[in-house]
Order: C-alpha cells, then sequence, then structure tokens
C-alpha cells in the first residue's frame, strides 16, 4: 500500500507533499505488541487541521507515553480520496501510512458543526463501522473532544467516547485504564464502563433520551446509576505545570496559521453574550512570563519558525503583556524572528503595541466591534464604543497601517434596521478618520474591510434560547447592507447563510440529528464548510426524509424551562447566570467584565472551589 | 560577506516538496542550526539563499546545490554538521566550501544535469528492445515538445540537440532504468519527464507505462570542454 502511494497516487495529486507524514519534529516509534495505537484525526484538509493547537499538544503529549503512539490523520483532498477510493486505499494515519482501522482509538477534534460529515466519510473511508453500536473488538474506539463536544448528541450515534473540557490530564487517565482492559479480556462495554465514572468524560451509549409529540426532550437519564446524571467538564487548574510542547511538528507546505503559537492564558474575562469561547473555557487562567519565555525560546530552537504568535481568546487582557511582548522583542528581533497579536481589543493601548511589534513584520489590522450600534453593542456586552474605535483606527492610520479589517456579526437578538446601518456608518467613519490624518503619515492605499458573519445562536451562551434569523432575513440584511456601502475604499464580504443555518442547527441539535447526518452523507455530503463542496439541497433532502424539521433547531425560541440537549454537561458557569445574562441583554444592560468585578458565573465553585485569580 | 556553497541531498521524504517549501524548510533549518545569516531587508526578513536550479515535485536528487549568504565566517566543517544536525528528514548536506568575494550566481552556471529514471511498467520488458528503441530514438533529427506558455499560446521546441546521451542501465520484470545528460538551465532547458513521454511515444506500445521515478545525480557547469560540479571551481 505504501509504495502504491508513494508511487503511483501521489505524483497524480494536488500538494501532495501534505500526506508524507515525515515533517520535522513528527514522531516515529518501533510499534510493539503492548504499543497503544491512537490516531488523532482533524476532520477537514491539513492546511486547516495543521493549524489547530489542540493538536499539536496532545499530539506530542501522548507520544511522550512509551507504549503510546499517536499519529495524525486529515480529511484527504477531493481528488485523493477519489483516488484512494479508486484504487482500495483505506485511510491511513500519516507517519506510518498504517490503515486506521487497526488503530486502538481514533480521536477526531470538534472545532465546527460543518466538519460533522466529514467523521463520518472519514470512518467510511478508514473502514471503521459508521455506527458505534456495530463496532466490535476488532475496531478501534471513536473519541471526540474541542468545543463542539459541548453538544455531542448530533453525533451520539457514531462515538463512543467524548472528552469533555481539556483534554492533557483525563486523556491519559483513559489511556490508564486502557492498558487494565486490554490485559483483562474484557467487552467493548466493559472498558467504556470502566471510564464512564472519571470527570470529563461522557459516554453516548449509557444514556437515553425520550421526546414530546412536538420534539423537546422529556428525560434524559443514564440507562443504570452507576453512570452520573451530570458530566463535568476538565479543566487544568496550573497551566505553568500543565503540559506544553518544546517541539511541535513543522510543515513543508504551507498551512493557514504556520508558526509558533504560545498560548498565554486559556478563558476569558470579557463574556460577549453570543461567545461560546468565553463561557465554556472559563475560567481565566494565566501563565507566568517566565513559563512563556522558556517555552518560547525551545519552540524557536526546535522549529525555526520566524513567527510567534501570542495567542488566547483576547491577547491584551493578559496582565503581564507589556513585558513579555519587550522581553521577547528584544530576545528575537536579531534572529529574524517576529511577533503576533491575533486577538487584539481596540484600543489605543493594542495599537501602540502593534506598532511596537510591527518593527519587524508588517500585516493587517483586524477590529471586531461585531455590532454597528452602542444599543446592539449593550446586548451582546462587548464593550467597544465608537470612540474606541475611531481612536484606535486614527491612531493605526498614523502609524501607516493602511489594509483595516472589520468583523461583525448580523441577525443578533434585538437587531433592527438602524444596527445594520450603523455597520455601513461605521465603515464609513473609518474611511473619513483615514483622510483626517496627515498626507505624509499616512498609508498611500486604505483599503477597508467589512465583513458580516452571521448570528448562530450556541449552547452554554447567554443566546442559547435565541432563534436564529431565517435565511430570508440574513439574505435582505446582506443585501440592505450591500446597498448601504456604495464606498470604493470599502469592500463588503458575507457568510452563505445556508451553512450558517446547518451551523444553527447542529450547534442545537439532539440525537435525532444522526440518522440526518448520515442520510446527508450518503447524499455526498462533505466539506460542508467549503462553499464550493457544500450541497444545501443534499441537506434539505436529508431532512425530508428523515422527517425532521430543521426550523425547529434553528428557528425556534427556546423558553427557559425547556429541558435542553446539552443540560447534563456542567461547564462550570451555570444555567442562572446565563439566564441573567439572556435578561440583561434585553434590557440592553451591560455586564462588567470579571477583572472589574466578579458577576457570580458559578465558575468559583467549580471542581472543588476554584479561586478566581480576580477578586470576588 | 561570507558565501557558503553546499551541496545537498534530497530523498524520498522530499520528493513531493515543492521547491518553494524547500527554501522555507532550508531557511528554517538555517535558523535552528543557529547559522549566522545575512538577512534581507523589507518587512519580510528571510534569509539569504539561492538555489541552482528548483527540482520538480515528485523528483530525488543528491546533487542540489545552494549559495547561502553569512554574515561571519564558519568553518565548512562545521556548518555542515550544524545543519545536518537541524535539517529535516530527506535532506542532507553533502558537501561546503566558503568564499568571502562574490562568485557568478549559482543559477547562471548550471548548463547540465544528469539523471537517472526509473521507468514503472506493467509486464515484462525485453533488454534488447529498449536498448534498440533507445538507439532508434536517439538517431531522429528532430523531437519536436510541445508547449503551451501562460497565456496559452502553444510553441513547439526541438530537444533533441539538448539530449547528450541516454544509456540502459538496467532492465527488471516491471522496471527500466535509463541514465541520461539533458541540457538545463536558463539558456536550454529540457524537462527529463518530457524528454521520457517522448522515448514512451516513439516506442508506441513497447514500453507499457505506469510511472516514473526520476532522480538527479548532479547539475553541471561547462567550462571549456570539460563539465564540472558547480562547487568544484568554487
Amino acid at each position: 500500500m505504501k509504495s502504491k502511494l508513494m508511487n503511483k497516487i501521489l505524483p497524480t495529486v494536488k500538494n501532495p507533499i501534505q500526506y508524507i507524514g515525515k515533517e520535522l519534529n513528527s514522531v516515529h516509534k518501533e510499534i510493539k505488541s503492548d504499543t497503544i495505537r491512537y490516531a488523532f484525526a482533524f476532520p477537514d484538509i491539513y492546511e486547516i487541521g495543521m493549524s489547530h493547537l489542540g493538536m499539536k499538544i496532545l499530539y506530542h503529549l501522548l507520544n511522550e507515553q512509551e507504549d503510546i503512539y499517536c499519529e495524525r490523520v486529515f480529511a484527504p483532498m477531493v481528488d485523493m480520496e477519489e483516488k484512494m477510493r479508486r484504487e482500495n486505499i483505506p485511510l491511513f494515519a500519516w507517519e506510518t501510512m498504517d490503515a486506521i482501522t487497526h488503530f486502538d482509538f481514533i480521536g477526531f477534534t470538534l472545532q465546527y458543526e460543518m466538519s460533522y460529515s466529514n467523521i463520518i466519510n472519514m470512518l467510511d473511508l478508514g473502514e471503521v463501522p459508521l455506527l458505534a453500536a456495530e463496532r466490535t473488538k476488532e475496531h478501534p474506539f471513536v473519541m471526540v473532544g474541542g468545543p463542539c463536544a459541548y453538544n455531542p448528541e448530533p453525533l451520539a450515534d457514531f462515538v463512543d467516547i467524548v472528552i469533555l473540557g481539556e483534554a492533557e490530564e483525563v486523556i491519559l487517565e483513559v489511556m490508564e485504564a486502557y492498558r487494565k482492559w486490554k490485559k483483562s479480556e474484557g467487552s467493548r462495554k466493559d472498558f467504556l464502563h470502566s471510564i464512564a465514572s472519571i470527570t470529563g468524560v461522557y459516554i453516548p451509549a449509557f444514556y437515553q433520551v425520550e421526546y414530546d409529540e412536538e420534539g423537546k426532550i422529556t428525560s434524559f437519564q443514564p440507562i443504570s446509576s452507576a453512570y452520573p446524571s451530570t458530566v463535568q467538564k476538565r479543566i487544568i487548574k496550573d497551566l505553568d505545570k500543565t503540559y506544553y510542547p518544546d517541539k511541535v511538528v513543522v510543515p513543508y507546505t504551507n498551512i493557514v496559521h504556520d508558526r509558533i503559537m504560545l498560548e498565554l492564558f486559556r478563558g476569558c474575562t470579557r463574556g460577549c453574550r453570543f461567545c461560546q469561547a468565553g463561557m465554556i473555557y472559563r475560567p481565566v487562567r494565566e501563565k507566568t512570563p517566565e513559563t512563556l519565555k522558556s517555552i518560547a525560546e525551545k519552540l524557536v530552537k526546535n522549529t525555526g519558525y520566524e513567527d510567534i504568535s501570542l495567542a488566547s481568546l483576547s491577547t491584551s487582557d493578559y496582565t503581564q503583556l507589556v513585558p513579555l511582548v519587550k522581553n521577547l522583542m528584544e530576545e528575537y528581533k536579531d534572529k529574524g524572528v517576529g511577533l503576533s497579536l491575533p486577538s487584539l481589543r481596540i484600543d489605543s493601548f493594542s495599537i501602540k503595541l502593534a506598532e511596537e511589534i510591527q518593527k519587524v513584520r508588517k500585516t493587517g489590522l483586524t477590529f471586531a466591534p461585531e455590532a454597528g450600534t452602542q444599543k446592539l453593542r449593550n446586548v451582546i456586552n462587548k464593550g467597544v464604543t465608537e470612540e474606541n474605535l475611531m481612536e484606535a483606527t486614527r491612531q493605526a492610520f498614523e502609524a501607516g497601517w493602511g489594509t483595516i479589517k472589520l468583523y461583525f456579526m448580523i441577525g443578533l437578538p434585538t437587531e433592527t434596521n438602524e444596527d445594520i446601518e450603523g455597520i455601513g456608518d461605521l465603515g464609513k467613519k473609518v474611511v473619513q478618520q483615514y483622510f483626517q490624518v496627515e498626507k505624509e503619515k499616512r498609508n498611500k492605499a486604505l483599503r477597508v474591510t467589512v465583513s458580516t458573519s452571521s448570528f448562530v445562536p450556541k449552547p452554554f451562551t447567554p443566546f442559547q434560547w435565541e432563534p436564529q434569523n431565517t435565511m430570508e432575513e440574513l439574505k435582505e440584511k446582506q443585501q440592505y447592507l450591500k446597498n448601504i456601502i456604495r464606498d470604493r475604499k470599502i469592500s463588503y464580504s458575507w457568510h452563505e447563510p445556508k451553512i450558517s443555518f446547518l451551523e444553527a442547527i447542529f450547534a442545537r441539535g439532539d440525537r435525532r440529528l444522526g440518522k440526518v447526518l448520515l442520510k446527508a452523507w450518503e447524499k455526498g455530503c462533505k466539506f460542508d464548510g467549503w462553499d464550493e463542496h457544500f450541497k444545501f439541497n443534499s441537506w434539505m433532502e436529508a431532512f425530508e426524509e428523515c422527517h425532521i424539521d430543521p426550523s425547529f433547531y434553528a428557528h425556534r425560541k427556546r423558553e427557559y424551562e425547556e429541558k435542553l440537549p446539552w443540560d447534563f454537561i456542567d461547564i462550570g458557569v451555570s444555567k442562572s447566570f446565563l439566564i441573567r445574562e439572556h435578561k440583561n441583554a434585553l434590557k440592553e444592560r451591560v455586564t462588567p467584565f470579571c477583572r472589574e468585578n466578579c458577576v457570580n458565573c458559578g465558575v468559583e465553585n467549580f471542581d472543588g472551589g476554584w479561586t478566581c485569580y480576580v477578586d470576588c | 560577506m561570507w558565501i557558503a556553497r553546499l551541496k545537498l541531498i534530497m530523498g524520498e521524504e522530499v520528493r513531493y516538496i515543492s521547491h518553494l517549501d524547500l527554501q522555507r524548510a532550508f531557511q528554517r533549518a538555517l535558523r535552528r542550526a543557529e547559522i549566522d545569516v545575512a538577512y534581507s531587508q523589507g518587512f519580510n526578513p528571510h534569509p539569504k539563499t539561492s538555489f541552482a536550479m528548483a527540482l520538480a515535485v515528485g523528483m530525488t536528487s543528491e546533487g542540489e546545490y545552494i549559495d547561502v549568504e553569512l554574515n561571519t565566517k564558519i568553518q565548512p566543517e562545521e556548518l555542515m554538521t550544524r545543519l545536518n544536525n537541524s535539517l529535516p528528514q530527506g535532506l542532507q548536506v553533502v558537501q561546503c566550501k566558503l568564499r568571502d568575494k562574490p562568485h557568478p550566481s549559482l543559477m547562471s552556471q548550471i548548463d547540465k544535469a544528469i539523471y537517472t529514471i526509473e521507468i514503472l511498467t506493467q509486464g515484462k520488458n525485453d533488454y534488447l528492445d529498449i536498448q534498440l528503441l533507445i538507439e532508434f530514438f536517439m538517431q531522429q533529427d528532430e523531437i519536436i515538445v510541445e508547449r503551451v506558455n501562460k497565456k496559452g499560446k502553444k510553441s513547439s521546441k526541438n530537444i533533441r540537440p539538448f539530449i547528450d546521451f541516454i544509456q540502459l542501465e538496467e532492465v527488471q520484470d516491471q522496471l527500466i532504468i535509463l541514465k541520461t545528460r539533458l541540457a538545463t538551465g536558463s539558456k536550454n532547458n529540457v524537462k527529463p519527464e518530457n524528454m521520457i513521454e517522448k522515448l514512451i511515444a516513439f516506442g508506441g506500445k513497447k514500453i507499457n507505462y505506469e510511472g516514473l521515478k526520476i532522480h538527479r545525480i548532479d547539475l553541471l557547469t561547462q567550462e571549456g570542454k570539460k563539465l564540472i560540479s558547480p562547487i568544484e571551481n568554487f
């Protein structure tokens, strides 16, 4: 198989180097009889999967264990898949090119809902039975984790194990249980039983759901009292002591984020009401600058990368940012290594910082006001004002930036035409700001990009009860905005409403969506996040044939009393807090950020009493 | 200013790397090896390196050449060792020379390339048959290769004058191994895969072609009547 791949197939496909698996720092191990073979699978192509930080961490963490060999798996590109199917080559793991069906585990990371059909496709291509119930002792255990695992229900039929929360510790506990089970000659179910009570582990097969005539959930229960009725997510308490790789795989081919990712902290102090990451990753935990400096040093040495990205949900909120940046700049400026700050706040402080950093490399600036009017920004709790944006852009133009991107959302709760107009106005004001800056100072070319995504209500956010706009409403709003933005200096880009619709269905879906997913895949759906592959009509046919109304999931306002499919998961943030926040949103009432004032989100009572470093 | 000229091997593991990716991989290796390389100016500074001739995707080689500009002097042996400890699987430096004066650019020096070509076939091949095929092929006055440029305009070129020789090295059950020397560089350039396509087409059904493996043995510079490696007179 390997030589067929190398000599016959790879010469004929796009970008073949992505499939070789011999990149710098990739791990190659001898496989012994007791080796646990783990395939870390990313349900999208290499270029995207290789940019994912979680994969980097877990790949190297698992490979640090002597008896575990973790390899990487990605979705082959469409041309490659065609050839693999024609030549009967099953989906293989990158390092050894062995078929994944012989592995002990296949672990998928769930980064976005639109990759679900790829998971089915990859299992099929890997010759693994699609349904968990159909797998035997000969087959791997299919595991999932990542942000979308916080509502794993649409995938319940396909997966054996769900990991909730940060996996660094819990995955090793699962592996330990697996070692014991392997010696015991027990059944598949025995193994699942042995891990079902580990905090952060959820076994969908051990739970059953009942619905009423309308389709709402009436009960969600474990099949035996041996299993917990609430599954708590896992958190890592001390990020300074937790595992972080000091080397990472350096791809040959270009990937989306081809740089060192230095993770400054987890969680977010901000509390935007649409943001799932801001809720599920609580509490905020920082790494010390000393830890970060030492990681950066090793990573530069071991990768040769020319860029360090300071990664987090809101980098300007890192308490030690200034000294850290100064130190890293000083250390690396002569070595041709630059810094980048991917998630900046809209304020002067951030611009000054960006200016400082861009002395090495200069890229565009991106701001996310999210909404066009102050009213709506209050609704979503985005603590940014028009003055902030104007001041920040003025400084940016003065410092010589010419390319500015502005991110917004449309379809937010309470949104009116005025809010849409506000987006256009902000774009115009940014252009005006540019012309007010002295000619000598400003960049010769101005390019403002206004980009809107469509609001998708996500589980565990204050907006989880909110309906999504219909596709027609979203289209109308996009058209309206298109008509407002007539300035040639501003370009407008938007998300396909059909994709956002499907995202909303699966984000808040339940188990019954499993059969729709299967049906859609049978109709050829895969790579749904890619406009050119997305087959919306096939999806709609699948819903119809399964007698499931997609609007039930996307467009329905849910009541606080309704049992939500993900209610059995405890993320630390309490439901009462989410309700309080939802009510505040509708009253346009702003909630202070954690650092200003503790708002009792519930996480301080989590996991045996967490003490937020922010005074409560 | 110091210039190091390196000879590099590219093995199976990097057979499918593109030229741009190779440049980047090499620059990163220089950084990992903590070599004091000169950087380009501008917004995206990168180490100053220049390659002799891009190797096409899918080929392996034991004769690639790279010039690297250095700020400080370093012993060639040390440079070689440090780089080899930093290069990914499949890439290896096998020769290194250093000089302190500018030298004609690598790219302008290359005139010829020698390749071995493995033709994977279905079914058996007869040695004499293939030998004769090559002889007849080389007796042609014209071997015309059609090309289409980026604008879609067609042109044709006679590559026969630029094929020095084709030697039949080995014939096995499902494998034919050839060695060939072709004009390469900015003046005249023959792609080995084009030459083979023509050979196979010329043979009609004689070669039941299934795939190719091309390996570059060396790049050569014309010096007077002699052909030498670009690192020899560096």
